[in-house]
């Protein structure tokens, strides 16, 4: 377009030379501008400056052709060189940015993607346990309540499982927990202790108090063993341990930090409710149920028609307990708490057998997220 | 216990209470009625009918012929019904038995034809539909209960059979007079008891019978009274009936009448055949050695010392307590029993029953404890009651008691003001506590300003202090009436190990590194261990065994997750699930002398381990990855997972966990022996930094032992990979991390860009990653290297024999300006030499 006419064209044949290149080049640059515009890809555009702007580019070797042009032709032909020059640079450049627009269009135009195709499963998103999923809630909801968490053995004594708890030898309670005995496995022995798999995580109750001073607020999730395999048992299973040590500790306390914690898990419009029951470590004992969260409390087969979904054991810590671990029992009083974490996962997650809870299996454990 | 409310009410009044009133009422004292069961004495199929019209039978003069409405029951027409009954008359409801029905002693209704006049169904009496005995006539229905509906239903016969959760504390409760009495306290109704035979009745003088205890350990009392003219007929059918609905077989009127009795009073009471008892003389004593019994179930059992036997003046005749001998039986032709009712040491039968694996419903409650109180009232219940079923029997002779040690009832002192406390309700008054405890037969004796002195019957074992006083107020006034009330405390209160939350945290970051978690028993067999290449007497050989484990392959436990973790993939792949990803987080149980180190940091576990011997339970963290990683996709191809992507999930997680300071060493010869199950090439020790700075073991990862692999079912070649971590371990290289962190963190930033440098280096085979990595780290010229990424590995081909090429991108970069070409190239020409002499490594 900017086509630059010399008017002293025919009198200088060096320059009229030069005049003849730079058409060549111009003539050449518009053939491949016009190509590339028709589709301006920054590499395209990248390309066509080089070949014209870059170091060995066309106008490049025109500059460089100046250097045989007598020396009095030289300015005019500078001229023309630069003239050329100047279109082309003017027209990369306005190529440039159409190619900006270009790409922005044309990553905007791809095909629809098939979002349906699978992903690569080879770092597939992991899973916690049902049982870890919902012992981490009730840790959350017992921290809310400033409880402390608290680990201790499996393998424990007698003391500890049993007679501290004031389940002697003798006392039938025994019969409600089948218990396996532990001796060491080849030589060596353990003092000469009886020693056991602890069948319930109220050891923990022994072991805290020994360790600790009133005030106490203690929760210890933990496995227990009992030696027991059935369709509804299993020969290990979880349970949680709570409890808490104060002066005036009273029943009421023990109704209402239940009734909170089963509230928080289970929705603020179930009721609660306590039943009388016979643990020996307690008095006064207490079994605790919550509404049927299926039917509300309308009866249904999953509370067998009852109404409510018994959850757990709990009362007034025996005296006995505190004189098996020296607290002064006139001065201090304390409520404790024990349930299975096992039956309120299969709860949440509506799962119908407690055994498939232990098989491992890969499909039933990937239904369950990292988090909860 | 299974209670029958038809039963219970021959002991309180439950008038106006319905059957969902008197479960609820049960329930909120402790007697948890688990189960509800509806029975109706009545067959199905008889129903009420009205005679419309009765006539005398053409052809018989004891007959009638009648025309019954049974309402929709029928057909629309009356049915024409031959009665033989005296009172079958118009107007009255009766209960027919339509055809098709099936009454007791498999009598089957049909259509029949009685002296030439058809008869369609039957009208029953009560003997027919096994109510009583009352056999002259037909029932008459009371009211005007609806035509065609069930009999049972009209007479309102049915029954409710609840089974009650008696705890082992309530022995008391294992009868019907206990749960009588405990609902009384609760609904404020008297109980009434069974009439025992009148004082005047009762025969006076001496008579033939003896009984004896050897000893104060056998037992405290023992009562007996002889019956004769005794039959052994079938019991009545009020007696059949309750029986039955107690979940007892009736037998015979004398046995069924003892446990008729032991249900009514939670007393079990035996009866012998007097022929059988020598010397008419019963003593209660252990057995000795050598002696044995056929017991009444036909077994012979070899008798212990421990054991409680009955004998008569030279042999055994019952395991006191358990079951009776067969020597002495109430046989078909006996007339004459003599009736034991005796107290027995509890821990004695509970022994014996439970060596002998021998349940009997008396067993049970001499376990828990009968009252010794009340045999002698028991003994007469007995006896009366089989003269009332066996016309003709007779009490002979006076009741024998042997009662050498009668102990006073035990007094337990309640404070008023400590029950309200307790239990949160100031309003509890002293009248009420009285009132509420005389019904449950807990006597008032004394009372002072504050406090209560009561007299503890005999029945209630579990009544020993204070506490379990306020327990009966608690029940009485109803858990529902205590207020709710949460504890106001300190806010501080016990110190929390800080691994609690650390294993929370790791558990979560295990799952996001792609595993799933899974929870398997931690119980292996002695073959197990066979598989894990676990000789006897390794660090890892089993250290403890359970005594009674549920079966052989339950009776280790495990010292290491993995072979939960290969038992639990091994599973997976035979139901066609490969490729899985799993983690354990559990316990290694452990000998103590095979332990040091890590686990002193965890409070409580290391106090527990220091007492007594323990083996220790060390916490673990194992995770395993079978083949293959990924299956072929239309993304990619399939993949394995070796050794690398053991490493890879083992370090995402020390990573996220902060712990960035951990190398792997590969097995030398003493490692190797103490992993057994791991591939001794294709695995690592991985090592940490405690807080002081010494390397310490975290655990171990890389590829299950072909031999290992191949017995738990895999192949040789798709051996799965595997890693474990001591948590303790884990934890402290943790803590050291988090230490450092405050000293080492970079805090400068690098503004600006990297120049980067590829180097490829040739080395011999033997040089490692970390030989490199501890060079560059200690490249004495170095100024501005940065950063450095190991991105090839070469070996083979194109490869002098014994070498291998490995390159690295090196990044430089300083913190205050841009790096020149020629700073750079300085650097990499130093680094370069300092590696040929440290490495004679060559570029190349």
């Amino acid at each position: 377009m900017n086509h630059p006419e010399s008017p002293t064209e025919s009198k200088k044949p060096a320059t009229l030379n030069m005049s003849d290149a730079a058409e060549a080049v111009r003539k050449q640059f518009a053939a491949d501008l016009a190509r590339v515009a028709a589709s301006p890809s920054p590499k395209a555009v990248e390309e066509l400056r080089l070949a014209f702007l870059g170091r060995k580019g066309r106008l490049q070797e025109l500059i460089e052709g100046l250097r045989n042009v007598a020396k009095e032709d030289r300015p005019e032909a500078g001229k023309i060189v630069n003239a050329v020059r100047q279109e082309v640079d003017g027209a990369v450049t306005a190529l440039q940015e159409k190619a900006k627009a270009w790409i922005l269009n044309e990553r905007l135009n791809i095909p629809q993607v098939d979002v349906s195709l699978p992903v690569d499963d080879s770092t597939p998103a992991g899973a916690l346990h049902p049982v870890s999923l919902m012992r981490r809630v009730l840790i959350r909801e017992f921290r809310r309540l400033g409880f402390t968490i608290y680990d201790g053995p499996e393998i424990d004594f007698d003391f500890y499982n049993f007679s501290a708890l004031n389940i002697p030898e003798s006392h039938p309670a025994r019969d409600m927990q089948d218990t396996f005995y532990v001796a060491p496995a080849s030589g060596g022995a353990f003092d000469g202790q009886k020693m056991l798999l602890r069948t319930q995580t109220s050891n923990i109750q022994i072991h805290a108090m020994l360790a600790e001073k009133p005030p106490l607020r203690v929760i210890a999730p933990g496995r227990v063993f009992r030696c027991d395999s059935d369709i509804t048992h299993t020969p290990m299973f979880h349970q949680i341990e709570g409890f808490v040590v104060d002066k005036g500790i009273t029943f009421a306390n023990l109704k209402a930090t239940i009734d909170t914690f089963l509230k928080a898990i289970y929705g603020r419009e179930l009721k609660t409710r306590f039943r009388p029951s016979f643990f020996p470590f307690v008095e006064p004992g207490a079994e605790f149920d919550v509404q049927c969260t299926i039917c509300s409390g309308a009866g249904c087969r999953v509370c067998k028609n009852t109404g409510w979904l018994e959850v757990g054991g709990c009362g007034m810590i025996h005296p006995k307990v505190f004189e098996a671990v020296g607290y002064e029992s006139e001065e201090y009083s304390g409520f404790a708490f024990g349930f299975g974490i096992d039956r309120m996962a299969m709860l949440k997650y509506a799962l119908p057998d407690l055994r498939q809870l232990f098989e491992g299996d890969y499909d039933f454990l990937g239904q369950f997220p990292v988090h909860a | 216990m299974r209670i029958s409310r038809e039963w219970l009410e021959q002991y309180i009044d439950l008038t106006g209470v319905d059957d969902k009133a008197l479960c609820s009422a049960l329930t909120s004292i402790g007697l948890e009625v688990e189960h509800v069961e509806r029975v109706s004495a009545v067959p199905p199929g008889v129903v009420v009918g009205r005679i419309v019209q009765a006539v005398q039978h053409p052809n018989a003069d004891s007959l009638r012929l009648c025309q019954v409405d049974v309402g929709p029951a029928g057909t629309g027409s009356n049915l024409q019904i031959v009665c033989g009954a005296p009172n079958a008359r118009e107007g009255i409801r009766v209960a027919v038995a339509m055809v098709g029905a099936e009454l007791p002693g498999n009598f089957k209704i049909k259509e029949a034809k009685i002296r030439g006049e058809k008869s369609f169904g039957m009208m029953c009496s009560e003997k027919e539909l096994g109510i009583s005995d009352d056999h002259d006539r037909i029932i008459e229905l009371e009211g005007e209960p609806a035509l065609g509906t069930p009999v049972g239903t009209a007479l309102g016969s049915d029954d409710m059979v609840m089974t009650l959760n008696v705890t082992p504390n309530r022995a008391d409760c294992l009868s019907y007079l206990g749960v009588a009495r405990d609902l009384s306290a609760k609904i404020h109704r008297p109980v009434k008891f069974p009439a025992l035979p009148a004082d005047s009745t009762k025969p006076a003088g001496t008579g033939p019978l003896k009984t004896s205890i050897e000893n104060a350990s056998v037992g405290q009392r023992f009562c007996g009274l002889r019956v004769e003219g005794v039959k052994t007929v079938e019991s009545p059918a009020w007696i059949q009936k309750r029986l039955a609905a107690a979940g007892m077989r009736p037998i015979n009127a004398i046995v069924d009448v003892t446990n008729y009795v032991m249900l009514e009073y939670g007393q079990p009471v035996h009866a012998y055949d007097e022929r059988d008892v020598g010397g008419k003389s019963l003593t209660a004593r252990h057995a000795r050695t050598g002696e044995s019994l056929k017991t009444l179930d036909g077994q012979e059992r070899k008798l212990q010392t421990t054991d409680l036997v009955i004998c008569d003046d030279r042999h055994v005749v019952g395991l006191a307590g358990v079951m009776g001998g067969a020597n002495s039986e109430v046989k078909p032709d006996t007339t004459a029993v003599l009736i034991e009712v005796a107290h027995f040491n509890p821990d004695a039968i509970r022994v014996t029953s439970k060596r002998l694996g021998l349940r009997s419903e008396a067993s049970h409650r001499f376990e828990r404890g009968v009252d010794v109180q009340r045999l002698g009232d028991v003994a007469w219940r007995v006896a009366g009651l089989l003269c009332e079923v066996c016309p003709g029997a007779k009490i002979t002779g006076p009741l024998v008691d042997f009662h050498p040690h009668p102990a006073q009832p035990r007094t337990v002192a309640l404070r008023i003001d400590r029950a309200r406390q307790t239990l949160a309700r100031k309003d509890i008054e002293s009248s009420f506590i009285e009132k509420t405890f005389a019904a449950l037969g807990i006597k008032l004796v004394e009372q002072h300003q504050n406090e209560m002195i009561f007299s503890i019957p005999g029945w209630r074992h579990d009544l020993e202090r204070e506490a379990d006083l306020v327990e009966e107020i608690a029940r009485m006034v109803g858990f529902d009436t205590i207020p709710y009330e949460l504890p106001v405390m300190a806010l501080d209160t016990t110190p929390e190990d800080p691994g609690i939350d650390f294993a929370e945290d790791a558990r979560v970051l295990m799952a996001q590194a792609g595993l799933r978690e899974t929870i398997s028993f931690p119980f292996l067999s002695r073959d197990e261990f066979n598989k894990l290449r676990i000789p006897e007497g390794h660090d890892l050989a089993p250290a403890v065994r359970i005594v009674n484990p549920l079966s052989e392959e339950f009776s280790l436990l495990q010292t290491t997750l993995v072979a939960g973790l290969l038992k639990a993939a091994a599973d997976n792949a035979r139901h066609g699930r490969n490729g899985v990803k799993l983690f354990e987080m559990g316990r290694a149980y452990l000998s103590r002398k095979h332990v040091q180190g890590a686990l002193t940091t965890r409070h409580l576990t290391a106090r527990a381990a220091g007492e007594g011997g323990r083996p220790v339970e060390k916490p673990v963290v194992a995770g395993i990855l079978t083949q293959p990683m990924t299956r072929k996709s239309w993304s990619g191809e399939e993949r394995h997972a070796g050794f690398f992507e053991a490493k890879r999930v083992a370090s995402q997680w020390l990573s996220a966990l902060g712990i960035k300071d951990f190398a792997a060493r590969p097995f030398d010869g003493k490692t190797t022996a103490s992993l057994p199950y791991m591939h001794p090439r294709a695995s690592c020790l991985i090592t940490g930094k405690d807080s002081k700075g010494n390397t310490i073991e975290l655990g171990y990862a890389g590829e299950v032992h072909p031999e290992t692999a191949v017995a738990f079912d895999f192949e040789a070649d798709q051996a799965p990979v595997v890693f474990e971590f001591d948590f303790d371990a884990v934890f402290v290289a943790a803590e050291a991390a988090a230490g450092n962190m405050a000293k080492s963190t970079n805090k400068i930033l690098y503004k600006f860009p990297p120049s980067s440098r590829d180097l490829a280096l040739l080395v011999k085979s033997s040089v490692t990653h970390e030989d490199f990595a501890r060079e560059f780290a200690a490249f004495p010229k170095r100024k501005n290297l940065k950063r450095f990424r190991l991105f090839d590995v070469y070996e083979g081909a194109n490869m002098p024999a014994g070498m291998k090429s490995m390159a690295y991108t090196f990044d430089f970069q300083s913190p205050d300006r841009t790096l020149t070409d020629n700073e750079v190239e300085q650097e990499v020409t130093a680094l370069v030499a300092w590696l040929g002499q440290q490495l004679e490594a060559k570029q190349r």
